[in-house]
């Protein structure tokens, strides 16, 4: 290991390089004096002695230069030197230093702000062992393009049974858990699991347990884990929490485990509670309601898995084909399924970042060859002087390196500081249901990236000019006086290309952002098939020991809307089960009177509402056809159904369907016939939707759900009216919560906030992207205009009027700019493509939109042209003849 | 002068140090330097200040150590002494050099012969 020991003591030498000197020094000093005093002794003459000395010992710098080596790393040394002659040269020139700096510190800020964003929810979006081998399980239907259904627990219980390919295997299923015994009831985010949940999850709680194997006994007490969030709020962090029991629907639960803060699975549930279910419902085909996860066996991969639960599915469908046929499976990643929403904004986002860190590259770039052609001569000289090609390229891109550290320093204070603004912009509601949203920031994973693109920057903008004044002749540089350093052309031509590029990319990045915007705005202005103005919206689930059967419930509703209409400003109010824009849709089988059972598995279904007779009032919905429910849709009367047109028009095409009987229900559409006494116009579940879903609409008379959106339509600002709401309600019961309290805008504008921000993000890069591609078409005019001060002279001189000049050097900069746009307009086009799919549709290739961006750039282009060129024609032509 | 002065050979200084400083113990640069010259009885060619580097080599290896002193002549300078790992070396070396001084000694002795 001797060689460790010299490595240790050299990289120790670089810090101690004074000390060892003098050290170095005192020695050899020493070493002559003792020389000297000997050939004293031998009765030499002082002058003499010296001189002797000296021989004997040999050349002192040779020895030094030999010492010097050994003691640390010549390489560092070197690189050392390097940096401080860099810093020196940047400090003379603080104008270039501070824009080459911001320039690429908004180039990598916007990059860091992305990758913060994609940190966060698209690779970490929790904080789970072994990530990447977690998967969900769903159920498909893929004859009717069902791809997502939740399992039903038979299913469930045959994979985790007969699977070879997963370790673990568990299952969950949503709980409305309404915590009483209170000030006033509330309503949690509640989870069921099944026992491997936590394991699977690798998750340790921070105080107490989760939930073991023995908990599911039907004997055992209740019990429940609670989310660090939860236990602040209920116990103020009293670690003694754990053993205090609470009381959730009307049940005793003792707390046994508090999760970490980092532990928020699924996203904005606060108590997991074990899965209780009996043997008839473990053995239950026909509901679909657990969400299933599974971790991966070690080398086993995602298409085996896939394949292997495949089988198990397959066998399922044979042995139960009345429930089964049709049905299989789908291994997904977990990462890549919750991340399915965000990922589609972010791959967009960060390409435009991306571009912006290219314009900023080629903008700085430029900047650096025209730096290095004015400091041809420094490196001629010091090439003249002995450095080599390779130490003269090295040092520019030292150079070019410490420009982007410290704009990489610069970017992360931005990105954190436009971070922090980007989440003021994003709805509470939309940070808590976002997986990762909450943890949005520059952690060390986001500065590591940050270092890797700013070193990759530094190198990339510093190629350019290291080779480029590596590469001249520098006999030539050392003769060549100021004026003809434009001789070098081919950089002016390497330098015209970057700006061409970047007008290009800016035309890209600014169509893009228009569409964004433009998608956004038709998303937000779609007519969704009601009147959202004027609208407030909560949900209330009621608890179910207390609302056991439907004549309670019904009550519980009739009161409430007695109570919110006679508000003051109040028009109307509804009940529905899922809130448009709710995400939360119940989907139903059907079959028409008259029409063939479908064959299993090939069932049609269509979304089912529970709806009070004041929903097509208060959403302000057209009747088309027949009636819609009255009061006397009740109970006791014939069942009856309102089906949205498109859901008619597929029952029953070209025919009058009022009068028309239907059932719907699970399995073979298992409930009574209903007549259909209505039609009404289609609503759009979200402003992703498209078309308008076919829904069939029953009396809430006839069937009161256990949990229900409500609305109130309002004059003036329903804001206003949420606390009345809320009163009314708990004036009615207090243990009934209620939450989600948003006007119906607001929860519309919460489904486009990632749109929102998107696009905002694209404003700021196109923004950015536009004020590069100015500033690099200025700078090099600018540049080219000092250059040609001369040629400039000898033209007015010879009658070239002012405005000639200006014509001249305008059109020059605007044929670059035209070629830039023709460059990036099929560019623009096929990104348009790319983001169509993207925007649901919302957009197409925008004439407009193009046509303003390229004719604002165009207008840049002139703008930044015209600048330098006016300068340039009021130059007198005598001071520009002598200019040298 | 008479004979001619030999040059040090290429990697025999580190070994020469080393012993020195086994059999006279602590000493000073300029000690070195001239118990090396004694001992030739002056048929070495030493620049004294190439000792330097090699001491400053042998250091960073950890055979030699170093620490401040007064010289006999009352004059503050570097004492170098031997250490533990380079009593080992030196014995590892010196077998090293025998076998090959024997080796080449051989080589000669069978050129003249043959």
């Amino acid at each position: 290991m001797t060689w460790l020991r010299v490595l240790a003591s050299k990289c120790s030498g670089l810090f101690r390089k004074g000390r060892l000197e003098r050290q170095l020094d005192e020695d050899v000093r020493a070493h002559l004096d003792m020389l000297v005093e000997e050939n004293l002794g031998k009765g030499m003459d002082p002058e003499e002695a010296r001189h002797a000395a000296l021989r004997q010992f040999g050349n002192v710098g040779r020895m030094k230069e030999e010492c010097r080596d050994r003691w640390s790393i010549r390489f560092i040394d070197e690189l050392v030197q390097d940096i401080r002659f860099g810093l020196r040269q940047l400090r003379r020139n603080p104008g270039f230093t501070a824009v080459a700096v911001l320039t690429l510190a908004l180039g990598i800020g916007a990059n860091t702000a992305i990758f913060s964003s994609v940190n966060a929810m698209l690779i970490h979006p929790f904080a789970f062992q072994a990530l990447d081998r977690a998967v969900d399980v769903w159920e498909t239907v893929p004859k009717q393009g069902l791809w997502h259904i939740d399992a039903s627990p038979a299913c469930f219980e045959a994979w985790r049974e007969h699977n070879k390919t997963l370790v673990l295997m568990a299952a969950g299923h949503n709980w409305s858990a309404n915590l009483t015994g209170r000030e006033h009831a509330e309503r949690m985010g509640g989870y069921r699991v099944s026992a491997d949940f936590f394991s699977l999850l690798g998750i340790a709680p921070r105080l107490g347990r989760t939930i073991a194997a023995g908990d599911f006994s039907p004997d055992r007490d209740h019990v429940v884990v609670l989310s660090y969030a939860l236990w602040q709020r209920l116990f103020g962090a009293d670690p003694s929490a754990v053993g205090k029991s609470l009381l959730l629907n009307g049940q005793k639960y003792s707390v046994i485990g508090v999760m970490p803060s980092d532990f928020d699975f699924p996203v904005g549930v606060e108590v997991w509670a074990p899965m209780n279910l009996d043997a008839a419902a473990q053995a239950d085909h026909t509901d679909h309601y657990l969400q299933v996860f599974g971790r991966l066996k070690p080398g086993v991969s995602m298409s085996q898995a896939q394949a292997d639960l495949a089988t198990v599915s397959a066998g399922l469908a044979r042995q139960y084909p009345a429930t089964n046929a049709g049905h299989s499976v789908r291994v997904l990643g977990l990462v890549d399924d919750v991340a399915q929403g965000s990922r589609q904004f972010l791959t967009v986002l960060m390409g435009a970042a991306a571009f912006v860190l290219i314009l900023a590259c080629a903008n700085v770039a430029n900047l650096q060859l025209a730096r290095a052609t004015a400091r041809q001569k420094e490196i001629s000289i010091r090439r003249a002087l002995g450095a080599g090609r390779a130490r003269i390229a090295g040092q520019l891109l030292i150079e070019s390196l410490l420009v982007s550290l410290a704009a990489g320093g610069a970017g992360t204070l931005l990105a954190g500081w436009g971070l922090k603004l980007l989440k003021r912009g994003i709805p509470p509601f939309i940070v808590q249901h976002i997986p990762g949203l909450k943890h949005l920031q520059v952690d060390p994973y986001v500065l590591l990236f940050t270092l890797a693109v700013s070193l990759l920057t530094g190198l990339l903008v510093g190629m350019a000019p290291a080779i480029h004044s590596t590469g001249s002749d520098m006999n030539a540089a050392l003769k060549e006086s100021t004026r003809s350093a434009t001789s070098s052309r081919g950089s002016q031509r390497l330098r015209a290309l970057f700006v061409v590029t970047e007008v290009a990319l800016a035309l890209v990045l600014l169509v893009g952002a228009g569409l964004m915007v433009g998608g956004f705005r038709t998303m937000l202005n779609a007519n969704p098939g009601y009147d959202r103005r004027g609208v407030l919206t909560f949900r209330l689930s009621l608890p179910s020991y207390e609302y056991r059967d439907d004549a309670r419930r019904r009550a519980f509703y009739q009161q409430l809307l007695a109570r919110l209409e006679v508000l003051p400003g109040v028009e109307s109010a509804s009940v529905v089960t899922s809130l448009p824009s709710g995400w939360s849709w119940n989907q139903t089988f059907y079959r028409a009177e008259g029409q063939p059972p479908a064959a299993p598995g090939e069932m049609r279904t269509a979304v089912e509402q529970s709806v009070s007779p004041g929903f097509l009032r208060t959403l302000c919905v057209p009747l088309i056809e027949g009636r819609f429910f009255s009061g006397f849709d009740g109970p006791s009367t014939t069942p009856t159904v309102v089906l949205s047109e498109n859901l008619a028009r597929r029952v029953w095409p070209n025919q009058d369907p009022v009068g028309k009987r239907i059932r719907f229900g699970t399995g073979d559409a298992q409930g009574p016939w209903r007549t259909v006494v209505g039609v009404i116009g289609g609503i759009k579940e979200s402003p992703f939707a498209q078309h308008a879903e076919p829904t069939a609409y029953f009396p809430y008379d006839q069937l009161p759900q256990a949990s229900a959106g409500v609305m109130v339509r309002v004059v003036g600002d329903p804001t206003a009216l949420a606390p009345a709401a809320r009163m009314q309600a708990r004036s009615i019961n207090p243990d009934v919560p209620i939450y989600d309290v948003r006007t119906l805008e607001q929860l519309i504008g919460d489904n486009l906030s990632g749109v929102k921000s998107s696009a905002r993000m694209m404003i700021v890069d196109g923004i950015i992207a536009l004020l590069l591609a100015a500033t690099g078409i200025f700078a090099l005019m600018a540049y080219s205009v000092a250059q040609r001060t001369h040629d400039i002279g000898v033209r007015m001189a010879l009658g070239a009027l002012p405005q000639d000049v200006v014509k001249m050097l305008v059109g020059g900069s605007m044929k670059l700019a035209a070629l830039g746009i023709a460059i990036g307009i099929p560019l623009a086009i096929a990104l348009t493509t790319a983001l169509e799919s993207f925007l649901f549709g919302a957009i197409a290739m925008n004439i407009p939109i193009l046509a303003g961006a390229t004719l604002g750039l165009a207008a840049v282009a002139a703008l930044a042209g015209y600048i330098p060129a006016r300068r340039a024609a009021k130059v007198d032509p005598m001071v520009a003849l002598r200019y040298e | 002068m008479g004979r001619e002065k030999t040059e040090v050979l290429q990697g025999t200084l580190d070994l020469m140090v080393l012993k020195t400083l086994d059999t006279m113990g602590p000493m000073h640069g300029f000690g070195i330097a001239r118990r090396i010259e004694q001992v030739s009885e002056n048929l070495l060619q030493l620049n004294q200040g190439t000792l330097y580097p090699a001491l400053l080599r042998l250091e960073q290896k950890g055979w030699i150590a170093s620490k401040l002193g007064v010289s006999e002549n009352n004059r503050r300078a570097r004492f170098y002494s031997l250490t533990r790992t380079g009593r080992r070396q030196l014995k590892k070396e010196a077998e090293n050099w025998e076998q090959m001084s024997a080796v080449i000694a051989r080589l000669l002795a069978g050129n003249e012969g043959g």
